[in-house]
C-alpha cells in the first residue's frame, strides 16, 4: 500500500526562553526536531507498511530548513521523503500548510493513507489533517489512538472527551494519531545510515502551480510574549476558605 | 443583517459560547446551530436570537457539508466552536471549505478591527494576539473562558432535516475505562506524607472523580509507605505531568516533588502549616486539616 | 587543525543515543542499581540500536564507528548510567581483538554474534594477573587441529551474559609476555563456565563474573593472529578503548553537574536558592572546568586515534584524568546535595560509587602514570 505520512519541522520548545524583564521569546537556542506528534505518524505509517508491504513518503512543507530534516525522517522508516522548502513558505498558517500539502500529494499521484500528527507542537492547532482531507475529498478521521485495517476498510478508535469512538471508513482516508498509539521508534545507527542513501525529492512552489498570494496567513500577529507563570501564593484560610478557592477555580476556567 | 454563529454539540460548550457571541456583537444577532436537541433548548434559553436544530446526521460531524453551505448563502461574520476534539476536527473542515483562517483554542476573543484573538504556543510558553480581518471569522474557544447568560425568554428552534451522506460511520461509543493516566489528566490530585493512613487515599479518590481527575502520590508514601505503585509518584526523579489542576494533600513542598509538577498550570495546596514550604509552590494554599476541607470541598464542588 | 564538526548523520546518531538514554535508560538505572539485576529489556534495545557493537566494520553489517563517535556515544550513555553504558560498551571491547588481528572467516564468526544481538565479552584479567597481564596463567596447549584451554578469568565484564568471548591465553608460560595468546571462545563450548557474579559498589547495572575454562577444545582457526600475539593484541585494544572509558567518567562528571545546577536553583536556605552562595558557585565553576577538561583530552586522544597517529599516551591520560575527575567532581555533587546527596533515596550518591571504578578498570590509574611516565622518559 502507499502511505504518505506528513510531519512538521519544528522547534523545540524546551530551549526556548522568555526574557523575564520584556517577556521577549528568545529562540535563538532551540533546535529544530520533528514534531514529536508526527514521530508517531511516520511509524504508525511505518507499521501498517512492515505488515502489509508498500511503502512510506514522508511529506514535509516549511522554510528552506527543513533541507535538514530529510535524513532525520528517512531514519525513522520513511521509504522517501517529499519537501517544500521556500522562503514563500517559511511561516505558513494551517490553512497554507493544508493547500501546499494538498497541492504535493496530487502531485505525488495515487496514495491508499495519509497519516498526520493530531496537532504540531509549536501551534497546536490541529487543523492542518482536516483541512488536507477536505481539500482532497476524503475521509478523516482524527484523534486516533487505534488504527486496522482490513482490506479496503480502516477502522480507528478516537479518544475523544466523552469516550471511545469507533469508525471506520474506506481508502483512501486520511487518519491523524495521538502519541498514544504506538511507541515511535528510535532510530538505530544502521538505520541513520541507511538514511542517506534513499531518495529525497524537492518540489517548488511552480512545481505545485501555487503562489505566494494563495497561501498568506489569515490572521495578522499583533504580539509574542511570554506567558507569565509564576505562582500565585495566595493564603486561604477561614471559614469561608473552601468556597473561595471552589469560586476562584471556577472562574480560572480550572474546575 | 449578518449574525454569529454557534455550533455546538454539548448544551455546557453552547451556553459559554453564545456569551462569548454575545460579548461580540455590533448588530449582529446570534444563531445556534446544533445537532442535539438539548442543546437546541438550552441555547434558546441562553442567548441565541435563532435555533436551527439539525436533523438526519448519525454524527455532529455529519452535519459539516450542510453548514458549510448554509454558511455560503448567509455569510456570518463569524462562527464560534468548542475547543474540545470533535468541534475542533469540525471547525478545520469548515474553514478549509469556506477558505477563511481559524483560530483554535482561543483563550480571548475581542472585537477590534476585525477580530481580535490571543491563544497559546509552544505548550503554552508563549502567548500571541492575532487579528483577522476576512470574514468570515472561524475560532474554537478555550473552554471556561467565559460565563453563560442567564435564562431568558427562549428563541423560536427551528428544525432542519438534511440527508447526510457520511463517508466516516460510527461502529461504537463507549465510555473511557477509569485506569490511571498521569501524564494525560488535566487534573490530578496528589496525596502526601500528611495523609495519615492508607484507607484515607480514599478521600484523594473521591476529590479526584469530582474534578475527573486522577490520584497521584509523593515518592515516600509509593516508596515507602507502598500505598500506592511506583508508576503513581511524582517528582523529580517519578513522573514529571503537567496538569490543568494540581492539588496537594498533606504534601510538604518538598523542591524535590514540587520541580517535578512545575508546568502544572495551577497549584492548589490543602496544608496545615502556613510555614510549609508549599505555600511558596503553589498558587493557592488553603490552610487547614485535609480531613476537614476536602469534605468540604467535596460538598461545594457538588453543589 | 582538528576538525571535530559531526556530519548530519553523526548528529542523528547522537541525537538516539540521547533519546535512548533519557527514555530508556534513565527509567531503568536505579533499579537495576538498587537490585543489581540485569537490565536486559534495556540492553536489547540497546542493542536493537546498535550501541553495542560500535567498532564492528560495515562490511560486516555495523557501524564501524570512529573513535570520536564511540567516545561521544559512551559519554551520553554513562550520563544517563554508567552500569548500563558499560555493558554497551564492554561488548564493544569484546570486538576489538578481532578488529585488530582477526582474519575474514573469524570476523564472520564473531561479528555474526555481534550483529544477530549477542553479547560479547573481553576475557584477560585474572585472580593473579591484573595489571601484571604477564602473569595470565590460562593454557592453551595445541592438539592436533585444536587448543584446548584451562584457566580461570576474573572480574570478567559481561562474563554471564555473554555469548562469546576474545580470551587470552599462554601457550608456554615459559616465555612470560611472548607466551600471550587470543582466542575467539563460544559460550556454548563444552567446559565453559561461569563462576561467581560480583557484588559491586558501582556499576551495578553490569554484570561482572569469573569465567572458567576445563578442558575446552576450540578449532586451532579460533587462534587470532599468530600464538604469541596476545599481548600485542591485548594492548592495543585496551588502547584502542581507553578513550571511552574516559568519556564514561565525563560523561559521569556532566550528570553530577547537570543535577547539581538545577539543585542549587531550587533548594533554598535563609530565604534565598543555596545558587546565590559564591562558595556554592565556585563549586559549580570547579566542576564545569574540569568536566570539559576530561571531555576535551578524550576527544583529542580518540581524534588521535581517528587520524592514525600515535595515541596511546594521550588515551592514558585522557582515562587518567577523566577517572580522576570523575571521582573529584561526584564527590562535590555529593556535597552540594548535603544530606539529600548522602541519601540512597537521591541519584547522587550513586554517581559517586559508579565513578571509583573508572580510576580502577581497564588499567588502574596508577598503571597509566607508568605508561605515561614510561613514554615520557624513553
Amino acid at each position: 500500500m502507499k502511505i504518505i505520512a506528513c510531519y512538521k519541522w519544528t522547534l523545540d520548545e524546551a530551549d526556548i526562553r522568555v526574557d523575564e524583564g520584556t517577556r521577549a521569546i528568545l529562540k535563538n537556542r532551540a533546535q529544530y526536531r520533528i514534531s514529536p506528534y508526527d514521530r508517531n505518524a511516520i511509524e504508525c505509517g511505518v507499521q501498517l507498511v512492515e505488515a502489509q508491504g508498500g511503502e512510506v513518503a514522508a511529506l514535509t512543507v516549511g522554510g528552506p530548513e527543513v533541507a535538514a530534516s530529510l535524513k532525520d525522517v528517512l531514519s525513522r522508516g520513511a521509504t522517501r521523503a517529499v519537501w517544500v522548502g521556500q522562503a514563500e513558505t517559511a511561516a505558513l498558517d494551517a490553512a497554507g500548510t493544508a493547500l501546499t500539502l494538498a497541492a504535493a500529494v496530487k502531485r505525488l499521484g495515487e496514495y491508499d493513507l495519509i497519516v498526520c500528527g493530531e496537532g504540531s507542537s509549536d501551534n497546536y492547532a490541529q487543523q492542518t489533517g482536516p483541512r488536507l482531507a477536505e481539500l482532497l475529498g476524503i475521509p478523516v478521521l482524527t484523534y486516533a489512538s487505534k488504527i486496522e485495517l482490513e482490506g479496503n476498510i480502516l477502522r480507528v478508535e478516537r479518544k475523544l472527551e466523552e469516550g471511545i469512538e469507533v469508525v471506520e471508513a474506506a481508502l483512501p482516508a486520511l487518519v491523524t494519531v495521538l502519541p498514544d498509539i504506538n511507541e515511535a521508534r528510535i532510530p538505530g545507527l544502521k538505520q541513520i545510515m541507511a538514511a542517506g542513501k534513499k531518495p529525497t525529492e524537492q518540489y517548488a512552489m511552480a512545481d505545485l502551480t501555487l503562489t505566494a498570494e494563495d497561501i498568506r496567513p489569515t490572521a495578522q500577529q499583533e504580539s509574542l510574549l511570554g506567558a507569565v507563570t509564576d505562582r500565585k501564593r495566595v493564603l486561604l484560610k477561614g471559614e469561608n476558605a473552601v468556597k473561595e478557592l471552589v469560586s476562584i477555580l471556577k472562574a480560572e476556567g480550572i474546575c | 443583517m449578518a449574525e454569529l454563529w454557534v455550533l455546538a454539540d454539548k448544551a455546557e460548550t453552547a451556553k459559554e459560547l453564545l456569551a462569548h457571541a454575545k460579548s461580540l456583537a455590533g448588530d449582529e444577532t446570534i444563531a445556534c446551530l446544533t445537532g442535539s436537541a438539548e442543546t437546541a433548548e438550552a441555547a434558546a434559553a441562553h442567548g441565541a436570537d435563532r435555533v436551527l436544530l439539525y436533523e438526519g446526521g448519525s454524527r455532529p460531524e455529519s452535519y459539516v457539508p450542510h453548514w458549510c453551505e448554509r454558511a455560503r448563502l448567509e455569510r456570518p461574520a463569524a462562527l464560534l466552536l468548542g475547543a474540545d476534539r470533535r468541534s475542533k476536527e469540525i471547525a478545520a473542515r469548515m474553514a478549509a471549505r469556506l477558505q477563511a483562517g481559524l483560530i483554535s483554542d482561543c483563550v480571548k476573543l475581542e472585537r477590534r478591527e476585525g477580530f481580535y484573538s490571543e491563544r497559546y504556543l509552544f505548550g503554552g510558553l508563549c502567548l500571541a494576539g492575532e487579528t483577522t480581518g476576512s470574514a468570515p471569522f472561524l475560532a474554537t474557544m478555550a473552554a471556561g473562558k467565559a460565563q453563560p447568560l442567564p435564562a431568558g425568554a427562549p428563541a423560536s428552534v427551528e428544525k432542519v432535516t438534511v440527508s447526510c451522506d457520511d463517508a466516516v460511520r460510527r461502529i461504537d461509543l463507549r465510555p473511557h475505562r477509569s485506569a490511571s493516566n498521569l501524564m494525560e489528566a488535566k487534573v490530578i490530585v496528589c496525596a502526601g506524607r500528611g495523609v495519615a493512613k492508607q484507607e484515607d487515599l480514599k478521600l484523594a479518590e473521591e476529590l479526584a472523580r469530582a474534578l475527573g481527575g486522577e490520584v497521584g502520590c509523593t515518592r515516600p508514601v509509593a516508596e515507602e509507605r507502598h500505598w500506592m505503585p511506583e508508576e503513581n509518584y511524582i517528582g523529580i526523579t517519578g513522573k514529571k505531568p503537567a496538569p490543568e489542576l494540581y492539588i496537594t494533600l498533606g504534601v510538604s513542598g518538598q523542591i524535590q516533588h514540587m520541580s517535578g509538577v512545575r508546568d502544572s498550570k495551577c497549584i492548589v495546596a490543602i496544608e496545615k502549616n502556613d510555614g510549609a514550604p508549599i505555600t511558596e509552590a503553589a498558587d493557592y494554599t488553603i490552610i487547614g486539616d485535609l480531613y476537614e476541607v476536602v469534605p468540604k470541598m467535596l460538598a461545594e464542588l457538588r453543589s | 587543525m582538528y576538525d571535530m564538526t559531526l556530519t548530519q548523520e553523526e548528529q542523528l546518531m547522537i541525537q538516539s543515543v540521547r533519546e535512548f538514554a533519557e527514555t530508556v535508560i534513565k527509567p531503568a538505572a536505579k533499579k537495576a542499581d538498587e537490585t543489581g539485576e540485569f537490565p536486559w529489556d534495556v540492553i536489547n534495545k540497546g542493542v536493537e540500536l546498535g550501541l553495542h557493537a560500535l567498532p564492528v566494520p560495515e562490511e560486516h553489517g555495523g557501524p564501524g564507528l570512529s573513535s570520536v563517535m564511540t567516545a561521544v556515544i559512551a559519554e551520553e550513555m554513562s550520563k544517563a548510567c554508567a552500569g548500563i553504558g558499560t555493558t554497551l560498551g564492554a561488548t564493544g571491547l569484546s570486538c576489538y581483538p578481532v578488529v585488530i588481528a582477526g582474519n575474514e572467516a573469524q570476523k564472520k564468526l564473531f561479528f555474526d554474534f555481534i550483529m544477530g544481538g549477542k553479547m560479547g565479552a573481553f576475557c584477560l584479567t585474572e585472580p593473579n594477573a591484573g595489571s601484571d597481564s604477564g602473569s595470565v596463567a590460562t593454557t592453551a596447549v595445541r592438539d592436533g587441529d585444536e587448543y584446548v584451554l584451562n584457566g580461570s578469568k576474573t572480574f570478567i565484564t559481561n562474563g554471564g551474559v555473554a555469548s562469546v568471548y576474545t580470551v587470552f591465553a599462554t601457550v608456554d608460560r615459559a616465555k612470560g609476555l611472548k607466551g600471550l595468546s587470543a582466542f575467539i571462545v563460544e559460550r556454548d563450548r563444552a567446559g565453559v563456565a561461569v563462576g561467581k557474579e560480583e557484588n559491586k559498589m558501582g556499576i551495578r547495572a553490569s554484570n561482572t563474573t569469573d569465567v572458567i575454562f576445563e578442558n575446552v577444545r576450540i578449532p586451532a582457526d579460533h587462534l587470532l593472529g599468530k600464538e604469541g600475539d596476545g599481548f600485542k593484541i591485548a594492548m592495543l585494544t585496551l588502547d584502542k578503548s581507553r578513550p571511552s572509558v574516559g568519556a564514561q567518567a565525563v560523561g559521569i562528571c556532566q550528570a553530577a553537574l547537570d543535577a547539581c545546577v538545577v539543585y542549587v536553583n531550587e533548594r533554598k536556605q535563609f530565604g534565598k536558592p543555596i545558587a546565590a552562595n559564591q562558595a556554592i558557585q565556585f563549586m559549580l565553576a570547579d566542576m564545569a572546568i574540569q568536566t570539559e577538561a576530561a571531555r576535551w583530552l578524550v576527544r583529542r586522544a580518540a581524534y588521535l586515534q581517528d587520524a592514525g597517529q600515535p595515541f596511546s599516551k594521550e588515551a592514558a591520560m585522557a582515562k587518567t584524568f577523566a577517572g580522576d575527575t570523575a571521582m573529584k567532581v561526584t564527590t562535590d555533587a555529593v556535597q552540594i546535595f548535603g544530606g539529600y546527596g548522602y541519601s540512597r533515596d537521591y541519584p547522587i550518591e550513586k554517581l559517586m560509587r559508579d565513578a571509583k571504578i573508572m580510576q580502577i578498570f581497564e588499567g588502574t590509574n596508577q598503571i597509566q602514570r607508568v605508561v605515561i611516565a614510561g613514554q615520557l622518559l624513553r
